[in-house]
């Protein structure tokens, strides 16, 4: 997830890419299944949560 | 040098080393079990000290009233000797450790355990103590731990509610930790200070808090009755927030890096990468073709 949008399968390389390091605010990386259960069946396996700072 | 029989049950709660390398502990004694069916006996818990003295060549022990406990039988509370300082122990206790009176808080009229801090003179045959708190309002078991071994600074717990209170008064919710405990961070005076009539403990912590301002990272996290750096433990959510420094570097695959319990592996464009649990896989440019 990237400021709530998730980010599609195929793409995570490409959308790390276009951030740039300076740019990121907070990382969130989300492990078992309580944490990740909003997320449904696309966070079963963890979730990582990367807000920038033009969201704040 | 502890005879146990039917009416006094003994249980290591705490045990340390003074400088001398000479074993100091807290125990507790249930009175009154004989083996009886649950809530029918065995209401009546001390905390008991026991210390090896040169001196004596032998263990004194000096018993403390803890009183009926109100929490059901099997349950004294929890206590914790100082492991830098042996003249000094903390009880967490709902009977008043010197007349043995119920502990009412002044809160809700309702009656809790409060911490206390003892000291003694003489190797542990008569008590000092002092109160820490004396208006709380949780029920919850809890336990009261001195500093410790890592670097000054030690957590215990016991079966409770999710709550910490640090030594600088905060009080945290944790996730990672199904017990309530008390964390001292202590300075350099290695004791914690008790405060006034009420929140003691905040402001004695307050001051603890403040001189030793521990970092994140360095953070003990409760882990049954043992402790472990928050470094080393790989909870349910680790959180990175980036530092000025880390906005100067080339990718974020390196901040991921970083993360307690997350592993990046660097894959060449086109390669398979994405995470799964713990793992984390992230190519230079380009494709995903298994992510969350």
């Amino acid at each position: 997830m990237i400021d709530d949008i998730t980010v599609p399968a195929g793409s995570l390389g490409t959308a790390l890419a276009g951030i740039a390091p300076h740019d990121v605010a907070r990382i969130d990386v989300l492990k078992d299944a309580g944490a990740t259960a909003v997320y449904g069946s696309r966070g079963a396996n963890g979730v990582i949560i990367i807000t920038t700072k033009r969201v704040r | 040098m502890f005879a146990g029989d039917a009416d006094n049950v003994a249980w290591v709660i705490d045990l340390e080393l003074d400088g001398q390398q000479r074993p100091y502990v807290v125990f507790s004694v249930q009175k009154d079990g004989r083996g009886l069916p649950r809530g029918q006996g065995g209401m009546d818990h001390r905390f008991d000290y026991g210390r090896w003295t040169a001196r004596r060549g032998r263990c004194t022990r000096s018993p403390t009233p803890a009183g009926g406990c109100t929490r059901g039988d099997d349950y004294t509370g929890l206590a914790a000797l100082d492991p830098k300082n042996p003249n000094v122990l903390y009880i967490s206790t709902d009977a008043d450790p010197v007349t043995g009176a119920p502990l009412v808080s002044r809160a809700d009229g309702q009656r809790h355990r409060e911490l206390y801090r003892g000291a003694t003179a003489d190797f542990g045959t008569t008590w000092t103590w002092t109160a820490i708190t004396r208006t709380r309002t949780r029920t919850t078991c809890d336990q009261s731990c001195p500093s410790g071994t890592t670097r000054g600074r030690r957590s215990c717990g016991c079966a409770g509610h999710t709550r910490t209170i640090t030594a600088s008064g905060r009080q945290e919710s944790s996730r990672a930790s199904c017990h309530e405990s008390i964390i001292l961070r202590h300075a350099a005076s290695n004791a914690l200070r008790p405060g006034g009539r009420s929140g003691g403990l905040h402001r004695s912590g307050a001051e603890i808090g403040r001189a030793t301002r521990p970092t994140p990272e360095d953070d003990v996290v409760s882990v049954g009755y043992g402790t472990q750096t928050r470094r080393e433990i790989t909870g349910a959510v680790s959180s990175y927030i980036p530092t000025e420094a880390d906005g100067r570097i080339a990718r974020i695959e390196t901040m991921l890096q970083g993360i307690p319990g997350l592993e990046v592996i660097r894959k060449g464009a086109g390669s398979l990468c994405g995470f799964a649990a713990s793992r984390a896989c992230a190519s230079a440019v380009g494709t995903t073709s298994r992510s969350s």
